[in-house]
């Protein structure tokens, strides 16, 4: 036998029974959300070509992807993201369509992770997506739809971090650095490395730099914006940071403070993120478990300039939470066995029919003779039989009931 | 909710560590004398001794909050957990080093690599647009171009000595390595204030004994 023929890649696994019960369960609840706040649901495929991911402004790394070939020998990937597939849907297929558009889709999403890391590289994932809206109001309906997608899954104790990608971005234009030194300094922000981000920045002066400096380590609760605000004003970053604090005043207005804290210092991997970003942790659980915000050029690239907003949600996490809950109790037997020797296989099969439409579970025996289907019952918890002996001369029995 | 869980790197940086966190004044009893247990308490933290790769590990998944590892194991994995403070012991460097008075660089032949860091050392020679052969090597890495497997090598050198005793020299320095704090992303959002006091804590004794 061939080694590879019993196992599965590394990355990948199988999802069973109750796993597989519970990640219908939460895909069912995310459905419920987002049909409530109207979008629509769509599928894209599996495979697209890589050109899709591999564009200046994805963060898409060749190395990160799974690769193979369409019919014609062209290159094509497994999808490592869902909100490319969409924006392209949304500026090619559905031009037509009036903005906004919106779309989710529940699709697994598919990348090349370091070996033997423990991490999953097939990462089932909902996508929420609002095209061709700008402004206020979508990002407040974006953020209060990931709250609601989080709850409706009782997920227990979450925070949702709120930043702006137009932060990093003006700062690090005020300074002209080059490529290579931009790279090490989105690295060091994100790593939150606060001495190699020192010394990257030794010799710049003035408040942009100064800006720079401090943006990693202004992360936690509300008290960030009042600090944000002496640092970034008359900076680059005065405008975008202007953007966040009034996103976050409606926020705090409608309550949801609560779940929510500031770090200015998130930077997205992707390019595209224009406006605020967030991110979303849940306790018990070093992932990060939601990720979106805005990225109003990404339209553009596909034909069809328009303002977008979005967030993904990687729900693996909230299905084992259901999970250890508890709330997803093991199918039960089969509630009735039904079994005729041979020659009356069609009687069989009319009472199987007519049992089913009475709302019981029924499982046809297969077996030959009556005290194979007992033992079989018993060893599968089945309770009763039945036992088909001629035309209106069935009767269910117990399975332990004297022969 | 769980104590803060600490993962420290077994050896060297684990005693310096110890030293650190006696200097903040915890309670190190039980890390001087762990006998067979792998998860110590201290001061209300539970303390956890693994070996460098998998502080990371750890710390990346989330089963340890935060992690003390030396910068040389960090850039190997390619990290992305949060790296906040630099301990300043443990201090070495990356370099690469070959046969004493040979011109590593002259010519145009196929140069090949032996490293236990192979994606340090990749990435050191794509920023010099030079395009060698890298050999993983588990051991004593010096021991290759001894015996003629490797025109050089990159290697973790803190005084050099090895490296003098076998007829090997610096060519070039790579980066400066030191002990590091390193913090898993979420562990450190859902539980800032507990984190932050901690690290300051240590910031404050590393500075104070540096």
């Amino acid at each position: 036998m061939n080694r590879y023929a019993k196992i599965t890649p590394e990355g990948m696994k199988d999802a069973l029974f109750t796993e597989c019960a519970a990640l219908h369960e939460v895909r069912r609840r995310l459905s419920e959300v987002f049909d409530a706040y109207g979008y629509l649901q769509v599928l894209t495929p599996h495979m697209e070509f890589q050109e899709l991911f591999l564009r200046e402004s994805a963060a898409w790394l060749s190395e990160l992807l799974y690769h193979a070939s369409d019919s014609a020998g062209h290159p094509v990937v497994l999808r490592p993201d869902n909100t490319l597939p969409i924006a392209r849907v949304a500026a090619t297929r559905l031009r037509e369509m009036a903005l906004p558009l919106r779309l989710y889709t529940h699709q697994h999403v598919f990348r090349r992770s370091r070996s033997y890391s423990g991490r999953s590289d097939e990462i089932p994932q909902s996508d929420v997506e609002l095209l061709g809206a700008s402004g206020l109001r979508a990002d407040l309906e974006i953020l209060l739809c990931a709250v609601d997608a989080l709850h409706s899954c009782e997920c227990p104790r979450f925070r949702l971090e709120l930043g702006h990608a137009g932060l990093f971005r003006a700062l690090a234009d005020a300074l002209n650095v080059d490529a290579e030194t931009r790279a090490a300094l989105v690295h060091c922000i994100e790593t939150k490395n606060y001495p190699a981000l020192e010394e990257l920045l030794s010799e710049a002066v003035g408040d942009d730099a100064e800006a720079l400096r401090q943006l990693p380590r202004l992360f936690g609760s509300e008290a960030v914006l009042q600090k944000g605000e002496a640092l970034l004003r008359g900076t680059a970053a005065a405008a975008p940071f202007g953007e966040l604090q009034s996103l976050y005043a409606v926020l705090r207005e409608a309550g949801l403070q609560r779940v929510i804290d500031i770090d200015l210092g998130l930077v997205h991997g992707q390019e595209y993120y224009t406006g605020f970003v967030f991110r979303g942790y849940m306790e018990g659980s070093g992932v990060t478990l939601l990720s979106g915000g805005r990225y109003d050029g990404l339209l553009g690239e596909f034909g069809r300039p328009a303002a977008a907003v979005g967030f993904a949600v990687a729900y693996e996490p909230l299905a084992q939470l259901l999970l250890e809950a508890g709330r997803l109790a093991p199918q039960p037997a089969p509630d009735l066995l039904v079994f005729a020797p041979a020659g009356l296989e069609a009687l069989a099969l009319r009472h199987v029919i007519q049992r089913r439409g009475e709302g019981l579970r029924c499982e046809l025996a297969l077996c030959e003779t009556m005290e194979d289907a007992r033992q079989y019952a018993r060893t599968k918890g089945i309770a009763r039989i039945a036992f088909c002996a001629g035309a209106d001369m069935t009767e269910d029995i117990p399975v332990d009931a004297g022969e | 909710m769980r104590p803060i869980r600490i993962a420290l790197t077994k050896g060297r940086l684990e005693k310096r560590c110890v030293e650190l966190f006696e200097a903040i004044g915890f309670d190190c009893g039980q890390l001087l004398s762990k006998g067979r247990r792998l998860i110590l308490p201290m001061n209300g933290h539970e303390v956890v001794l693994a070996k460098a790769a998998d502080v990371i590990t750890y710390v990346e998944n989330g089963a340890c909050d935060m992690g003390v590892v030396g910068k040389d194991t960090i850039v190997e994995a390619d990290s992305g957990a949060y790296e906040m403070l630099d301990l300043g012991f443990g201090k070495c460097r990356f370099a690469l080093a070959g046969p004493k008075d040979v011109d590593f660089f002259a010519g145009y032949h196929e140069r090949v690599v032996a490293t236990k860091y192979p994606r340090v050392a990749r990435r050191f020679f794509e920023q010099k647009g030079m395009d060698v052969r890298i050999i993983k090597i588990e051991g004593s890495v010096e021991l290759a171009p001894l015996l003629g497997l490797a025109h050089g090598i990159v290697d973790i050198v803190e005084t050099g000595a090895t490296l003098r005793e076998n007829g090997l020299e610096i060519i070039e320095e790579i980066l400066p390595i030191s002990a590091r704090v390193i913090v898993n992303k979420a562990c450190m959002k859902l539980r800032q204030a507990e984190l932050e006091q901690l690290l300051s804590l240590m910031q404050l004794a590393s500075r104070v004994a540096g």
